[in-house]
């Protein structure tokens, strides 16, 4: 008997017993559906992540002020102020930090704005031109402020899009004249539309030049010239080790510290928050793909159920067939066929749902999801494999019925 | 079909198509050594209508096993044809009764899903008879030797019983097998169908066939060509009949 014919058969007697076949096949479908659900689900969660931590700029390094370990008394700067404009000043040079690309301080508070007729409350950074590079950012409609906006201590602004409506609703915000803290300020641009980063949405900003700042802040004593956080931007993201590098021993030097264990300032590279939220959703991928493997783990129980059952039903079948002279081995192929066959149907019925369900559900949540052709591939050949594999006890079963006492059997 | 005159056993110096040498089965029950059949020495000819015939419990189902290559004899030797049977394994044994024997027992063993001729094709798959046509006209060539042509199309459950025995010897019949082992043929059939089945077996006999009928009933019995009694997993008795 060839493989056709063995085929044949067992497709036979799979359509002879339908009900049970897509009942049994209905355990695989459902755990092949959860695979690419949950895969898809999961790789879409890993790609709204990396676009997102992607479009702050992947080169960027963060230098906040403060130490690792706040214990201890030191002798220097209060910790929350350690960084200052020569620290920034210092960076950007190119000699001590070949690798680092661009640099802007920023200084930030939280301030009222007001116009003749409205008012609104955000963010306001001061910094320098440097920043829109590091940021990523685009003025859409006017100029940004310049490097002479900066050294003449101009009193310009930038505002983002959430800013420019709530002042100004449906009308252009350049031009306009906004007072902070009581001093106006001449709008010269808007910011383009940049969503959120994190909690913090970058459409509700306001950029002023970073001397202006100074002034407006009016920051004395020990925290004058003080800065809120140093952008540090690598030249690509293959140097931001050495960029890393570079600013950490710029800065221990200029703090006079020699310990890097007891430094006052923290540099965090965007990229290991890339990383760190990558491997969160990686770590949620796993377990959804592990749920989704316990389930096919379970369908596959199902198959292997269901042909010990069609094996016992069928024992004078199989005494038959033997005694007309089917061999052990035809008799193993028949029922590994069954098998296979139940867990492939399974599988492509399995990935129809999967795919439709993955199709269907951006319309209900808000969440995205990703069609992973690896993902269907695989599915399939695990089908197929769990099938086999569960199909190799029942089947050896039956192929090794004695005839007789399978032809007695009543 | 041939024509030849079988009624006596062929000369003994011919090699018989069956020969049981000391023949016995040894069943083990927990600690009990049943013998089913004891030192047996039988020799069937090639064209011979042989009837074997027990009571129940004297062996003759377990003889009929081992002839069918069903099951192996314990110790003894089989040979089938020349071909010693008792050294072979599963594979080997399931093509000697694919090409050698046709069964023809008294359940039918029909598969009820099945037409009549896909019944009987069923040997043909398992011979590796690949054309698909080829098999289909063989196994509606048999069906019609046992005067079933036309009910080729037609399933199990829609057959009286002698017709699904006919259906059986015709699946017996499609290999062309040395031997058709009838395993109480007639048991399960009403005795007007039984004369019918009985008539195909000696129609089978008089074209040459060799016949071995395993029965109870001396009926059945005594309508053979030889009488084969088996007692106790012994024979008592082995004699030819008058026509």
């Amino acid at each position: 008997m060839n493989w056709i014919e063995t085929f044949k058969s067992a497709l036979d007697s799979l359509v002879e017993r339908r009900t049970r076949s897509l009942l049994t096949m209905l355990g695989i479908l459902i755990g092949i559906a959860a695979v690419i659900l949950t895969v898809g689900l999961g790789e879409g969660a890993q790609n709204k992540v990396t676009n997102t931590i992607s479009s702050l700029g992947t080169n960027l390094l963060i230098i906040t002020p403060g130490s690792v370990s706040t214990s201890g008394i030191r002798g220097g700067l209060g910790s929350s102020s350690s960084l200052t404009l020569a620290d920034a000043n210092a960076l950007g040079s190119t000699v001590d930090c070949p690798d680092i690309s661009a640099v802007a301080p920023v200084m930030q508070r939280g301030l009222l704005l007001t116009t003749g007729s409205s008012n609104w409350t955000a963010p306001v950074y001061g910094t320098t031109p440097s920043y829109l590079t590091i940021r990523d950012r685009q003025v859409v409609n006017g100029t940004a402020f310049s490097q002479n906006d900066v050294v003449t201590h101009s009193d310009v602004a930038l505002v983002g899009s959430t800013v420019a409506q709530n002042l100004f609703g449906a009308s252009s915000p350049v031009g306009q004249t906004v007072d902070l803290a009581g001093v106006p300020f001449t709008i010269k641009g808007e910011l383009n539309t940049a969503g959120a980063s994190g909690s913090t949405s970058q459409d509700n900003t306001v950029l002023i030049p970073i001397t202006t700042a100074e002034d407006l802040f009016g920051a004395t004593g020990p925290y004058a010239n003080s800065v809120s956080n140093i952008l540090v931007s690598a030249k690509s993201s293959s140097t931001m080790g050495a960029a890393y590098d570079e600013a950490n021993s710029l800065l221990l030097q200029r703090h006079g510290i020699t310990n890097p264990a007891a430094a006052d300032f923290t540099i965090t590279p965007q990229t290991s928050l890339l990383t760190t939220a990558t491997s969160v959703s990686k770590t949620l991928t796993v377990l959804l793909v592990g749920i989704a493997a316990i389930a096919l783990l379970v369908g596959g129980i199902g198959v292997m159920n269901i042909m010990l059952v069609s094996v016992t039903e069928r024992i004078r079948e199989i005494g038959l067939r033997k005694a007309l002279g089917a061999t052990p081995g035809v008799i193993l192929r028949q029922f590994l066929i069954e098998a296979t066959v139940l867990g492939v149907m399974g599988g492509i019925f399995g990935v129809a749902v999967g795919v439709a369900g993955a199709l269907a559900l951006p319309h209900f949540v808000s969440q995205p999801i990703a069609i992973s052709s690896l993902a269907i591939m695989g599915s399939v050949i695990v089908a197929a494999g769990i099938g086999l594999i569960f199909g190799v006890y029942p089947a050896s079963r039956a192929a090794r019925l004695s005839p007789i006492d399978a032809l007695r059997s009543e | 079909m041939s024509t030849q005159e079988f009624a006596t056993p062929a000369p003994a110096t011919r090699t018989p198509l069956i020969e049981l040498d000391k023949v016995s089965k040894i069943y083990k029950m927990g600690a009990v050594e049943v013998a089913a059949l004891q030192e047996i020495c039988v020799e069937i000819h090639d064209g011979e209508y042989v009837a074997i015939m027990g009571q129940s419990g004297s062996g003759k189902s377990t003889l009929m096993h081992i002839l069918g290559c069903l099951d192996v004899p314990t110790s003894g030797a089989y040979r089938l044809g020349g071909a010693d049977v008792g050294g072979m394994d599963e594979s080997e044994l399931a093509e000697i009764r694919n090409r050698k024997i046709g069964f023809v027992f008294q359940q039918f063993h029909l598969l009820p899903r099945l037409p009549a001729w896909k019944n009987v094709e069923l040997p043909l798959l398992y011979a590796g008879e690949k054309d698909h046509k080829n098999r289909r006209r063989k196994a509606e060539a048999s069906l019609a030797s046992v005067g079933l042509a036309e009910r080729v199309n037609h399933r199990p459950t829609e057959l009286s019983g002698g017709q699904q025995q006919r259906v059986a010897i015709a699946r017996a019949l499609v290999t062309n097998p040395s031997i058709i082992l009838a395993d109480e043929p007639t048991g399960n059939l009403a005795s007007t169908q039984a004369d019918e089945i009985m008539g195909i077996f000696e129609a089978l006999h008089e074209q040459g066939r060799t016949v071995v009928i395993i029965t109870h009933e001396p009926d059945i019995a005594n309508r053979a060509r030889r009488l084969v009694r088996i007692r106790d997993g012994q024979v008592i008795d082995d004699e030819a009949m008058s026509e």
